[in-house]
């Protein structure tokens, strides 16, 4: 069972991102499309709730710089809450040096692997396939 | 930003070798990366990369000269895309070969992991390549 998202996200004036992964056995499938600059990629191998089979569409605004599992900077706003984190991870170690604020709630960091850097504004959703 | 050549050898040694130990050192069981994940990661991620090069190629602010030279910058990314991505590239082939030798070596429980990230840095070599050639065909000739 793969328990991961992969997120790539960026544009060149336009801009789009798209998502995707396994969690828990579900499949989802993202895309958004408004203005965005730069390129980042992102693969989180750890695993996200699972949601109820169907279409979610929102708004998204988001910035990420990220290099390796090393360091990571993101910030994610939409209508269903907001997200931001800061992290840097010691190689070698499991110490990750950081916080994540998810909708108002502080909790520790989880190593992400991130490269590039982008901003990006839009408008899409995500598919949650069943399981 | 520090001009000198030996300051982007020696960044580009730290950054490369920090992120790929970063990957190689990753505790492998908490990640559920798997077999289809090592397909589908690298095949987007690459095209991804190519997509974007392309879509930035008329824009001025870009420095494309030099693009595999290791004594010029490679940072800001959006300055010098193609030079931050071939370290990209590199620290994931170097850090993904390590994370699935030392699997093999190991318990073989989960090669899918650094397998991901080899394909990954592989795809966006191509990516690269791909880039620069199109670029170099599109080169007017001189007379």
């Amino acid at each position: 069972m793969g328990l991961w998202q992969f997120s790539i996200s960026g544009g060149a004036g336009y801009g789009g991102q798209i998502t995707f992964g396994n969690n828990g056995g579900q499949w989802n499938f993202g895309i958004h499309l408004g203005i965005g600059e730069g390129l980042s990629a992102t693969l989180d191998t750890k695993d996200s709730e699972c949601h109820s089979a169907g279409f979610e569409g929102n708004l998204k605004a988001e910035g990420q710089i990220g290099f390796g599992p090393n360091v990571d900077a993101t910030s994610e706003v939409g209508p269903g809450g907001s997200s931001a984190d800061v992290s840097v991870h010691v190689p070698g170690t499991a110490l990750n040096l950081g916080v994540t604020d998810d909708n108002g709630k502080l909790r520790g960091v989880d190593t992400t692997f991130s490269f590039g850097e982008s901003a990006f504004f839009g408008v899409g959703g995500t598919t949650y396939f069943a399981k | 930003m520090n001009n000198s050549p030996q300051f982007w050898i020696i960044l580009r040694a730290i950054v490369i070798l920090v992120a790929s130990w970063g990957i190689a050192s990753y505790d492998v069981s908490k990640s559920n990366l798997d077999w289809l994940a090592s397909l589908i990661v690298p095949i987007v991620g690459g095209v991804g990369v190519y997509v974007w090069l392309m879509l930035s190629e008329k824009r001025q602010a870009i420095d494309w000269t030099k693009p595999i030279s290791i004594t010029q910058p490679f940072f800001p990314m959006s300055r010098y895309p193609i030079r931050y991505w071939l370290v990209a590239a590199i620290s994931l082939t170097l850090g993904g070969s390590v994370a699935l030798l030392k699997e093999i070596m190991e318990s073989g429980q989960h090669p899918a992991f650094g397998a991901t990230f080899l394909f990954l840095g592989i795809a966006i070599l191509i990516a690269i390549g791909a880039l620069m050639r199109m670029r170099s065909n599109k080169r007017p000739v001189s007379t």
